[in-house]
């Protein structure tokens, strides 16, 4: 019984907040900013959603948001995964020393890197592209990826490669359909987060994008601003903004679960 | 097949990382009308004896360390809660998720509708229920909004501190409390004795991961108090500082010195808790 | 040794090492083109010659409207096109300017400017200075003065705005007071304020949770005692005894006579504030000229007949004021800076400028349009406003409003909070000033 109770604590704690941004959005602002928060649900309307996905200005930060989202995502898994299978494979010198760089990586703040970023993408005429941002993602989440991928590749058991060795295959025909296949979750795992880390940022793409490029969540962090704040579309495009990655995080989260935990802890 | 990865991190992170060195060494102000002047480490002697730079330091530590302790001793609580099987585990589990899917950006929304000084639904339900005898205005105070933010991160990175701790559990064979059972432990004695020590790989990860995340927290602080770090500097950490100097006073120079001091921070940290990590693995071995 | 890593890289990549060379030039410090005088003609911008091609407008987004007409007329009086024309966030608008200036980007052409922008990126070197013979001739004063620092003019007002005082007449008449007559000095403020202040209603409200908004909030009191900011030689005198005083007295709002909303000290921007007093639970706020606008709109509590308008109340002094006009200036790295002249010329514009008062609810930029009865029939609040033009009305945008703005929200902050008594609280905000004066007065 008590831990009933417990349980239904913690879910109201960790639902209530985002549930009541998503009332915001459906109600009027003046019904919930009373001290008798009026819930009517006669009152509810899907008018926010309607202008916000009705208008350009919000829908093609959108689709910025997701084609960046996945062209990193994809190319961080490329790139990452033959950078993984060889260190989680190969003994070398410096090895550690890379493995340890990857999660050092995490330590540093965009903020130093804000400004030369910004001279670098424009010296290439990359400054407010997508495929800028794509660059820059690729740079901060690629060392997370590989760095999650050694673990899942290490624990592909070797004797199995061995195999496939003596079958005749070659090593991209090994990683291709046995390494792979083998640390299949982990790599989906490592693939929302991916993309959850390159669509939920707001920092890069406010300094490396001025309106050609802008993405959801600068868009979203817009609402406020000179003007009145408006909180049912700034509610709606929090709503909007957050429910991709909470799809995804449910659809995966069996994967996401083993994976990123699992990997962690052994990593 | 690791070159190219290999290249791109050190080409867009080397550089800009050497770049940003480079500029920490000059009196460069965009707003003054003279070139940037080479001072070598003057910067960071600025940076030594800046109070503004110590007040920001000081919150940033209160920031990690709040988050760090209370995100990790919830996180071993709430996994041992739902390590238990019940109804439901495994829909529990899958909400658990919510809060790490939430953006940062859309989190600093959330919060400010729900701590507004005078429309957030805190209040409404404070002054409901006869807890408030007025409004509190959270957003208003410098010592209540950095604790609304601090309450607001933790909210967030508890999913994935949980699940790590999870993980860590089901690592444990049930025999060992069957054992401690029958030896006649209480359930207190079990997680001392057995639980807590099991888990020091999970929660020593934690500690690396989560302190590196909460020492440069930005977008929800960004926000949450309307791009200021306010009011008055109350959630000014050091990061956000180093955004101020450089973005708004246009001061790239001393900028760079900001944060190049707090990665070294951040890095200090990160090579503390590392040791701490191997020593324990070695141990494990 | 970061440093040195990539160095050695950038050996290896060629591709990578042009590119760096590149960006080294770009903003390379030593490099005194770095500072602005590069691409820009020079001496000041004359009219004259048949400007054509294309622009490119960032402006913020505090005029909605105008623009969709003022764009087609200046196209075919012109005959130049406009190619884009963006509308940022007021609040994200300084950072990115500064980053594209830096760059000595040259894909926008004309940017938003105010006071503080006009002095800032004025003396970096990064907006065009214009010649006498480009600016209008009925332009009013502080209208002018928003795009001017140190008697060089960086561009020309889009519209005038000056604070006047709103009170809502529905809670003035509830609370026994005569609704439709001013409070005219600070003590009868402070009284119809206390009036009108009740359980879930505030008689004041203002908006002093972010720097810029508590700077403004701190200049307007400092003026209304007859007090000011600097001396001829920009030393900071704003610690003075009125000084103290103003700040005592706009204190004791919150904490002595609790009239002020303690909202205030989290709302971060006038709009907020305006939409707060069309809720209809606030009895007096001091505010930008949309307030009339937002007051009088569909959404709002009050209409016309119930929104009263009148001068701010000084404590020393009748009456003074902030302001807050806009305008536009020329990027110095522009390729096509006649044109974009063209476009600041066509803003200051009879037609344009009457759209901004009929449509938009700001002040006219000239004497012309200000004087035309036209003017005060579609806006009211532009008969206070006249009346405001004989009291002191000042804003000193400076290249160091960012780091002032903040450094005084945070004494002013603790002053509100009972952290700070107001003496010691100015005296600590005057001698950071000085320093940064010292550092930015060029």
């Amino acid at each position: 019984m008590v831990h009933r109770v417990l349980v239904g604590v913690l879910l109201v704690y960790l639902l209530a907040p985002f549930l009541w941004m998503a009332l915001y959005s459906l109600f009027p602002a003046s019904a919930l900013q009373s001290l008798t928060p009026n819930l009517d649900p006669r009152l509810i309307t899907l008018g926010s959603y309607r202008r916000l996905l009705g208008d350009s200005s919000f829908l093609v930060p959108m689709a910025h948001s997701a084609i960046v989202g996945i062209s990193t995502t994809v190319v961080c898994m490329v790139l990452g995964s033959g950078c993984a299978y060889v260190l989680a494979r190969y003994r070398f010198p410096g090895r550690h020393t890379l493995l340890v760089g990857m999660l050092t990586v995490q330590a540093v703040p965009v903020i130093v890197l804000a400004v030369p970023l910004f001279v670098l993408l424009r010296a290439f005429g990359m400054y407010d592209t997508l495929p800028g941002l794509v660059v820059t993602y690729t740079a901060f989440i690629l060392p997370l990826v590989v760095w999650m991928l050694v673990g899942f590749f290490q624990e592909v058991p070797p004797s199995l490669e061995r195999a496939a060795v003596i079958d005749a295959c070659s090593r991209l025909q090994i990683v291709w359909r046995i390494a792979v296949p083998l640390a299949a979750p982990g790599m989906a795992a490592t693939a929302v987060l991916a993309f959850i880390t390159s669509w939920s940022d707001f920092f890069l793409a406010k300094v490396l994008t001025s309106g050609n490029a802008a993405t959801l969540p600068v868009r979203t962090a817009a609402f406020q601003g000179l003007f009145a704040m408006d909180y049912t579309a700034a509610a709606t495009a929090g709503v909007i903004t957050a429910v991709p990655v909470l799809l995804l995080a449910l659809v995966a989260q069996r994967w996401i679960i083993r994976g990123l935990v699992e990997g962690a802890v052994k990593g | 097949m690791a070159a190219p990865a290999l290249v791109i991190i050190v080409l867009l992170l080397g550089y800009p990382m050497g770049y940003a060195v480079f500029m920490s060494g000059f009196d460069w102000s965009e707003k003054t009308a003279t070139p940037p002047s080479f001072v070598g480490l003057g910067n960071y002697a600025a940076v030594m004896h800046d109070p503004q730079v110590l007040a920001a330091l000081l919150r940033t530590l209160f920031f990690a360390a709040v988050t760090v302790g209370a995100g990790v001793t919830l996180a071993v609580l709430i996994a041992v809660l739902l390590n238990v099987e019940f109804r439901g585990r495994t829909l529990v589990r899958v909400l658990l998720l919510v809060p790490w899917a939430v953006p940062p950006v859309v989190n600093g929304i959330m919060w400010k509708l729900i701590f507004d000084g005078s429309t957030g639904v805190v209040n409404a339900i404070g002054l409901g229920l006869g807890i408030f005898h007025d409004r509190v205005q959270f957003l208003a105070d410098p010592t209540w909004t950095m604790n609304v933010l601090v309450f607001a991160e933790t909210w967030k990175l508890l999913p994935f501190l949980c699940l790590l701790m999870l993980a860590g559990l089901q690592g444990i064979p049930a025999n060992i409390y069957k054992a401690a059972r029958v030896d006649g432990a209480g359930a207190w004695q079990r997680f001392l004795r057995i639980t807590l020590p099991n888990l020091r790989g999970p929660i020593t990860f934690a500690l690396v991961v989560q302190t590196m995340w909460s020492l440069k927290v930005f977008d929800t602080i960004y926000v949450l108090t309307g791009g200021s770090g306010g009011p008055a500097e109350g959630t000014t950490t050091i990061n956000f500082l180093a955004y101020l100097v450089t973005f708004s006073n246009l001061d790239r120079g001393y900028g760079a010195a900001i944060a190049i001091s707090a990665t070294v921070l951040v890095l200090l940290f990160a090579v503390f808790w590392t040791v701490v990590l191997r020593d324990r693995k070695e141990v494990a071995r | 040794m970061d440093n040195l890593i990539s160095r050695r890289l950038l050996l290896q990549f060629g591709a990578a090492a042009a590119g760096a060379a590149t960006l080294s030039g770009c903003v390379s410090p030593g490099d005194p083109s770095a500072k602005g005088s590069a691409g820009a003609s020079d001496g000041p911008l004359k009219p004259g010659g048949k400007p054509a091609g294309e622009l490119t407008i960032l402006d913020d987004n505090t005029n909605k409207v105008f623009q969709a007409s003022a764009i087609a007329a200046f196209q075919s009086a012109t005959g130049i096109k406009v190619k884009t024309y963006t509308m940022g966030n007021f609040n994200d608008l300084h950072d990115r300017f500064a980053t594209l200036f830096a760059a000595k980007d040259s894909t926008v052409d004309v940017v938003m400017t105010w006071a503080g922008w006009t002095a800032e990126f004025g003396q970096a070197g990064w907006l065009q200075e214009l010649d006498q013979t480009a600016v209008p001739k009925d332009l009013i004063k502080p209208a002018l003065d928003a795009v001017s620092w140190r008697g060089k003019v960086y561009g020309l007002p889009k519209f005038s705005s000056v604070q006047t005082m709103f009170w809502n007449k529905t809670l003035a008449k509830q609370a026994g007071l005569d609704a439709d007559k001013a409070p005219a000095t600070w003590d009868e403020f402070v009284a119809a304020a206390k009036a009108m202040t009740r359980p879930g209603q505030y008689g004041y409200a203002c908006d002093i949770g972010n720097p810029a908004g508590a700077y403004q909030n701190f200049l307007r009191v400092l003026l209304l005692n007859g007090g000011d900011m600097y001396d001829q030689d920009y030393k900071p005198i704003f610690n003075s005894e009125q000084g103290v005083e103003a700040l005592t007295k706009f204190k004791e709002l919150l904490t002595l006579h609790k009239v002020m909303d303690p909202a205030s000290l989290q709302t971060t921007n006038a709009s907020d504030l305006g939409d707060q007093f069309a809720r209809g639970s606030t009895g007096i706020v001091f505010n930008w000229p949309f307030q009339y606008a937002v007051a009088t709109g569909k959404a709002s509590k009050l209409t016309a007949q119930t929104v009263g308008n009148g001068l701010i109340p000084g404590i020393s002094v009748r009456s003074a004021s902030i302001d807050g006009s806009e305008g536009f200036a020329i990027n110095n790295y522009s390729k096509n800076k006649e044109a974009a002249l063209a476009w600041l010329q066509f803003v200051t514009t009879g037609t344009v400028q009457q759209k901004i008062v009929d449509q938009e609810g700001w002040f006219p930029v000239t004497s012309t349009v200000l004087d035309d009865p036209k003017s005060a029939a579609a806006l009211p609040v532009v008969t206070t406003y006249k009346e405001t033009t004989k009291y002191a009305t000042k804003r000193w945008g400076t290249p160091w409003s960012n780091e002032l703005d903040q450094l005084l929200s945070v004494q002013l902050n603790n002053v509100m909070n009972g952290k700070t008594p107001p003496r010691d609280a100015l005296n600590s905000a005057a001698s950071q000033t000085e320093a940064l004066v010292k550092r930015y007065l060029k």
